[in-house]
């Protein structure tokens, strides 16, 4: 134990002297961590703030503290076993997650998945969506100091895990779609549940907007906060809202359509500085709030017009699909989720890549650090929409 | 844009840096790598505004380096693959044509054990920076302590003398 102790305390002074070699801080800058344990944050994660008084020089990302080597096991488990695992990448949006790895795996076995499986994936994934976007917009205000519209947001996400919950019997970490289909059908119980659901929770999101997407004081905070512009964020691989709010329009869903997106109708919001300047914290935060307006057109049309049939393609036990490689690309609700497995024939997959949306979006703080005020840098995490988890795997 | 035309279109600028095709894309050589991707970004007709994912496989007797290349404008993709060997995995950073390279080089570094030549900062991002051996290498064994703590524990449920530790069921 004691030797514990001193290896760590030597490592620390070890660190420190690093760090001052590495950034070498200058006249009257100071080091100040920022984590890992902070409440803005959004998990762990740690950033190191080279600061000159209230106005930061730079803030260095060390992230690394939820690695617990996803890719790794990815190799050592069967393909319907790795399932479970992809909801731990992004607990607030896990069904994005599940559908993007079935996706990959049903290109590699070629599996055809029944279309009311493909229906209940795009009600699952469009209700996971808004689930997500409430927290983040609710953590968001909570951040910059704000507490009631988070208390609001998480009472209508309540209302989201309890469809869920009945859908699939979790909470937050579904396991729900599987590959080749879905884990259980949606009664028409449950439909018109979900439907009533919407019918209240549409002029909830009216209401929000009078509570504080309006408020003038929250505009005043962050509008012209941080605009990232449209080669910025193409250059950093900024994805999902993100992206948009810096005003490029594309989106997976519309642009390389999957499931059955393409039968849906609803448009695809893009930033064009509601209050201030593109891609600002404000524009990232009002299209969250434009896409759960989308999310409920779309899941209305999904529960309308969903088919019947089978849920789940045949597919055997152990599944070995035939060596070479896919991708598949699913919008979640951090943006583009990018999945890339090989197959070597074998009944594990010899690689699985997952490129999140929190990963390229937190490499992209650095950048935007540079000449801001600390208390800014906790709304442009919260407007990012880190997930820790998302970014280390 | 298709595949074929886009593989044609580098082949045209680079006639000998282009090798095997595949159904996505191709393989280039590792040493014009850079420059390739300089070119895809910068010609008008394949403009590749996006490295979507950089990452590695490990095959076992070498290393393939895969890019995955979105344009948003044109609405294409292409795949870009480089293989490089395992004991001395060296290639061009391309930070500089794209700055997302930057964290997705530093994670390839630190989990496969690439060096990128000219990479601003490459130093490991997922692992503590004193940590042995690059973990998504097939030939990895996880250590057993690091820093006096053991990644072995005592199973309570299982009486002494009998094999007394569970090994952590990663890898």
């Amino acid at each position: 134990m004691q030797q514990r102790k001193i290896a760590m305390v030597k490592q620390e002074l070890k660190d420190l002297h690093e760090l001052k070699q590495l950034y070498q801080p200058v006249a009257d800058e100071m080091l100040v961590n920022m984590g890992p344990q902070h409440p803005s944050t959004h998990g762990v994660l740690n950033f190191l703030l080279v600061t000159d008084g209230e106005v930061m020089h730079k803030a260095v990302a060390h992230v690394g503290y939820l690695h617990r080597g996803i890719e790794k096991i990815g190799e050592a488990v069967e393909y319907n076993g790795f399932v479970p695992f992809t909801d731990r990448v992004d607990y607030l949006a896990a069904m994005s997650a599940n559908q993007g790895f079935a996706m990959a795996v049903e290109k590699l076995a070629s599996i055809q998945v029944p279309e009311r499986a493909e229906y209940l994936r795009v009600i699952a994934t469009e209700l996971n969506r808004i689930a997500s976007h409430l927290v983040a917009n609710g953590a968001m205000a909570m951040d910059i100091g704000a507490f009631t519209p988070f208390v609001h947001w998480l009472k209508e996400r309540e209302f989201v895990n309890d469809l869920m919950e009945e859908l699939c019997g979790a909470r937050l970490t579904y396991n729900y779609i599987r590959i080749g289909g879905v884990a259980f059908d949606c009664g028409k119980e449950l439909a018109e549940k979900i439907v009533k659901w919407i019918d209240h929770f549409e002029p909830m999101v009216d209401e929000f907007d009078r509570l504080i997407t309006n408020n003038e004081i929250f505009v005043q905070r962050l509008a012209n906060v941080s605009p990232i512009s449209a080669e910025e964020a193409m250059s950093y691989n900024l994805v999902g809202p993100n992206l948009r709010a810096s005003g490029v329009d594309w989106d997976i869903r519309r642009d390389v359509p999957y499931s059955v997106y393409s039968k849906f109708d609803f448009k695809i919001p893009v930033g064009k500085g509601f209050r201030g300047t593109v891609g600002d914290c404000y524009d990232r935060f009002v299209l969250r709030i434009l896409e759960i307006r989308e999310s409920c057109k779309i899941l209305r049309q999904a529960l309308a017009t969903m088919p019947e049939g089978e849920i789940m393609a045949k597919v055997p036990k152990t599944i070995k699909p035939p060596k070479g490689e896919a991708i598949a690309r699913v919008e979640s609700a951090r943006g583009e989720l990018f999945y890339y497995v090989v197959s070597d024939g074998s009944s594990k997959p010899l690689r699985v890549k997952i490129r999140a949306g929190s990963f390229t979006a937190m490499s992209i703080i650095e950048h935007l650090s540079k000449g801001v005020m600390i208390a800014d840098l906790v709304a442009i995490i919260g407007s990012l929409d880190v997930v820790a988890p998302e970014v280390d795997r | 844009m298709d595949v074929q035309s886009q593989i044609n279109l580098i082949k045209g600028k680079f006639p000998n840096e282009v090798l095997e095709n595949f159904a996505t894309g191709t393989f280039v050589n590792a040493e014009k790598l850079k420059a390739i991707c300089q070119f895809c970004r910068d010609n008008e007709e394949l403009s590749m505004q996006v490295l979507t994912c950089m990452t590695a496989v490990d095959l076992g007797d070498h290393l393939e380096l895969v890019y995955h290349l979105i344009s948003y404008s044109k609405k294409h993709d292409l795949v870009l693959k480089v293989t490089l060997p395992r004991d001395n995995a060296v290639i061009d950073s391309v930070e500089s044509v794209w700055k997302t390279a930057d964290w997705q080089e530093r994670e390839c570094f630190d989990l496969f054990g690439v060096n990128f030549k000219n990479h601003p900062d490459l130093r490991r991002i997922m692992l503590p920076d004193d940590w042995q051996g690059h973990p998504l290498r097939k030939d990895y064994t996880p250590p057993t302590e690091y820093h006096g703590m053991s990644h072995t524990r005592k199973n309570p449920l299982i009486p002494e003398g009998q094999s007394a530790t569970t090994e952590n069921s990663n890898g």
